[in-house]
């Protein structure tokens, strides 16, 4: 156990430090994230096990989400060979709104679903925008504070050091 | 409806027609959100506020108006909107200026007019009112997330922001806010006079 956690630390430092806005929280289980997405796919995090999932809370009527929601676009595609997962979620807000609001700012995502909102609740962010990291065990270690450059080089850089890291055992 | 439509039909074409009349709609929308900003730029006032070498503190009021165009373009019921009219809102937006933690405490703010001091709405007693009323629950999710966390620490730098709610009232009055530093340490008060709930100052404009 000793030796897989200071084998991360060395990994992780040496590859990229952590970028600006993110915290490496005190770890916790991941809550239930099982949505259906804008176009009616399931998403179970569960099922994503073994991944290193980023999970993004948004609502068109928050300014910083729609500062921040080009630059994950730019984001996705760079990783887009990365084993990376991303699960955005839209918070209590309806297909047509989000529908609009992508359609002009990042046509290419496609969001999860949180009809009712209650999904996020669990998650119990700081506010919104809010982003989590989650490892390969469904453990939270990671979280971002508001709106990030996720496409900027350091955020990229970490990011993909961190898509190809094992769990940690501590 | 129309996305289902929009999956069977080219794509495209589809999602063209519907942000062309959508466009319309955020950009009328939109204008009305941002009047309050353009309000204070058009004058060059600045929204009122608090700022010093620790922390920034600004204060939005927002017209009934104001709030009711917002509220009905997330889709809230009327009798919501209806209720949330009798209250004053202003959207806070706070900058922790500091390189360390800031506690921030709603409990510790204090709005004070010459007749006393104002009753600010928490958070916990609006989910009971919702109930009663049987508002959907997306509407409160969006309502919730809408308004500043009763307590939250700021960490170094990190701006946050979001709705406090008091009575409505034409008073004009101060708020007090004291920021915690940690124990042991003085805390940091910030201090906004002249504040008033944006119809009574009559200082928005209609939309």
């Amino acid at each position: 156990m000793l030796t897989g956690g200071f084998v991360w630390a060395e990994d992780i430092s040496s590859a990229s430090a952590i970028p600006k806005g993110i915290l490496s929280i005190t770890a916790y289980p991941a809550p239930s994230l099982e949505l259906n997405d804008i176009d009616g796919n399931p998403f179970s995090l569960a099922q994503k096990k073994g991944h290193w999932i980023f999970v993004h809370f948004w609502a068109s009527w928050c300014g910083p989400c729609r500062r921040e929601m080009p630059a994950i676009q730019n984001m996705v595609e760079k990783l887009k060979t990365s084993q990376l997962v991303f699960a955005i979620v839209n918070t209590a807000e309806n297909e047509d709104t989000v529908f609009t609001f992508l359609g002009l700012l990042a046509p290419d995502i496609v969001s999860l679903m949180d009809l009712d909102g209650q999904v996020t609740e669990a998650w119990q962010p700081r506010g919104l925008p809010s982003t989590y990291l989650v490892d390969p065990d469904g453990i939270v270690r990671y979280q971002a504070l508001g709106g990030r450059p996720w496409d900027e080089e350091a955020y990229l850089r970490f990011l993909e050091a961190l898509s190809v890291q094992p769990a940690r055992k501590n | 409806m129309a996305n289902n439509n929009c999956k069977s039909q080219q794509k495209q074409a589809c999602f063209t027609q519907q942000v062309i009349v959508r466009v319309l709609l955020t950009l009328a929308f939109g204008l009305s959100l941002f009047s309050i900003g353009v309000l204070y730029a058009e004058d060059e006032r600045s929204p009122p506020g608090f700022e010093n070498a620790q922390l920034r503190l600004q204060l939005f009021p927002w017209s009934t108006e104001q709030m009711a165009a917002f509220f009905e373009a997330r889709g809230f019921p009327a009798r919501m909107i209806e209720t949330l009219s009798a209250y004053c809102f202003f959207t806070a937006s706070i900058k922790n200026k500091r390189n360390d933690v800031l506690q921030m405490d709603l409990a510790r703010w204090e709005f004070v007019s010459r007749k006393g001091k104002l009753q600010r709405i928490p958070r916990s007693q609006w989910p009971p009112l919702w109930e009663k009323m049987n508002i959907p629950l997306a509407s409160q999710s969006t309502f919730r997330w809408m308004l500043l966390p009763e307590t939250l620490h700021f960490y170094a730098h990190e701006k946050e922001g979001g709705n406090v709610v008091l009575r409505k009232t034409t008073a004009i009055f101060s708020l007090r806010a004291r920021f915690g530093l940690g124990e042991n340490t003085e805390p940091v008060i910030a201090i906004v006079n002249n504040l008033q709930c944006a119809d009574a100052a009559g200082a928005i404009k209609s939309l």
